[in-house]
């Protein structure tokens, strides 16, 4: 195994772990609110370190920027996410 | 069956298994928690499958799909905020 895709497969399954263990915290938390917690870092570390290991892989071309470039729409999308679902868990919560 | 097929695999099992599960039963917010997290792993998922398989086209489908779930969740918000 070269040095590069010993780089590649370590970010790629940092960045799984970081996705499978917000997914199984799921089913540890009950409240909504904490359950809010979890969708960040998915987006924002985990989808882009898979993302890294990818493009590590493939080398500089044109596809590793595509990779780069999903990485970059899921990780700009979670934040965002949390925060619409925040607001829209206060008002639901408002109105029951 | 290959490293990149086999974490594809882990990361179904391990990540849209309780994604899906959340999903599907509870309060209409909990459910999009769910959703949102569905969401992310499988456009991870799918970018791992095109790696897997060896087809750089298939990252084209997780692109789509990190959009539209951006936008299609966005939608859900706005109308479980005002409604219910």
């Amino acid at each position: 195994m070269s040095p590069v895709d010993a780089v590649a497969a370590t970010l790629v399954a940092a960045g799984a772990l970081v996705l499978a263990a917000s997914s199984l915290a799921l089913l540890v938390v009950r409240d909504t609110r904490a359950r809010l917690h979890l969708v960040g870092p998915p987006a924002v570390v985990g989808a882009p370190l898979v993302v890294l290991g990818l493009a590590v892989d493939e080398g500089p071309s044109r596809a590793a920027l595509k990779l780069l470039l999903v990485g970059a729409v899921v990780a700009v999308s979670g934040p965002l996410l949390t925060t619409a679902t925040a607001y829209a868990l206060r008002r639901h919560r408002e109105d029951a | 069956m290959n490293v990149w097929l086999g974490a594809a695999l882990a990361l179904m099992v391990g990540g849209l298994g309780p994604a899906l599960l959340v999903a599907s039963r509870g309060d209409p917010l909990d459910r999009l928690v769910g959703l949102e997290l569905g969401g992310t792993v499988t456009t991870v998922v799918l970018l791992l499958l095109a790696r897997g398989v060896e087809r750089p086209s298939y990252v084209d489908v997780a692109l789509v799909l990190a959009v539209l779930t951006f936008a299609g969740t966005l939608v859900f918000t706005r109308y479980l905020g005002r409604s219910l």
